[in-house]
């Protein structure tokens, strides 16, 4: 734990208090004119009130964790790909 | 060779690399968790928000150098890679603050039982999804970044010597 320890106090205060100030800026963004069009124009999520569907219990459980995962998996192999085929064509020089 | 006293001493603590990935797993575990509030349920899903922060602050601790020195390094950078590091982790950390602005701006557990007032705008339950959803691809190009030192480190994990 040395390396986290490591002057943690005062980093942790200067990372946290760094990002409260961002984090507050970041409220005035309800006042922009996309905002406003966005409350008035009203949302919600598809998929509300239509019941519940008709899929077993632990494969409702699993299925967010499956969607994570392959919302982060799936860039990071295609952009692996990318950067090999990349080196395919550079390495040989 | 080193002696087996000297390396039973030893554990993954004593190393940089080997602190880095216990906690970057502990952190991509919790994310994954935070992820899935549908599992979680909501409550659970605000309060374990908070808990997540402890392994992100941690994650930014142990990488504090690359930020003191990512704005020289910037002006300095040679390759495309150097520049899109900076411009991934930087994007990261902002997108990461904003789903996390978002989520207490949406909160139906955490700052009620905290006996804050709060009305909840469509505006700012649009931004958690869409933050939300945007935020996994992105650390999947993160993670892409260091694919090598995952592969390297999981290696050098299971041997019981810290090199
Ligand atoms: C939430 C899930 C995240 C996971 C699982 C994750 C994982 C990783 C991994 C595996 C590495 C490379 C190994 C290492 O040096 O530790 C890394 C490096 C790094 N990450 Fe993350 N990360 C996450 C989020 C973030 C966020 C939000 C930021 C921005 C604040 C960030 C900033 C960095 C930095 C600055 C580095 C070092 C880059 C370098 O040395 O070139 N990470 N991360
Ligand atoms: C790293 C931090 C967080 C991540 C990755 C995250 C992720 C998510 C995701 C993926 C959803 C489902 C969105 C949807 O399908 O519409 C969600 C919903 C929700 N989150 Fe978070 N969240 C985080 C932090 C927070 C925090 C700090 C709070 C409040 C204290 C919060 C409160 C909520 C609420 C109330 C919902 C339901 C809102 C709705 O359904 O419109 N979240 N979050």
């Amino acid at each position: 734990m040395k390396f986290v320890k490591k002057n943690w106090k005062s980093r942790s205060t200067i990372v946290v208090g760094i990002s409260l100030l961002v984090g507050i800026l970041m409220i005035a963004l309800e006042q922009t004119q996309f905002a406003i069009d966005i409350n008035s124009a009203g949302w919600h999520h598809g998929g509300e009130g239509e019941g519940r569907p008709n899929i077993p219990g632990a494969v409702l459980f699993i299925l967010p964790f499956v969607k994570a995962l392959a919302l982060i998996g799936v860039p990071l192999l295609v952009a692996r790909l990318i950067v090999n085929i990349i080196g395919l064509f550079t390495r040989k020089r | 060779m080193k002696t087996s006293a000297t390396t039973a001493k030893q554990s993954w603590q004593d190393n940089l690399q080997k602190t880095r990935f216990v906690m970057d797993t502990i952190l991509l575990v919790s994310f994954l968790i935070v992820l899935a509030p549908q599992s979680t349920g909501i409550v659970l899903h605000e309060w374990l928000s908070l808990v997540f922060l402890i392994p992100f602050v941690i994650h930014i601790l142990l990488h504090w150098h690359w930020f003191l020195s990512s704005f020289k390094q910037l002006m300095r950078a040679k390759t495309l890679r150097e520049r899109y590091n900076f411009v991934l982790n930087y994007t990261l950390y902002l997108l990461m603050l904003f789903v996390l602005v978002s989520g207490f701006l949406v909160s139906v557990a955490l700052f009620p039982a905290l006996g804050i007032p709060l009305e909840i705008q469509d505006f700012w339950s649009k931004m958690h999804h869409d933050s939300a959803t945007l935020i996994m691809p992105i650390l999947g190009l993160h993670l892409a970044l260091h694919f090598r030192w995952i592969k390297t480190l999981i290696v050098q994990m299971k041997k019981k010597a810290v090199s």
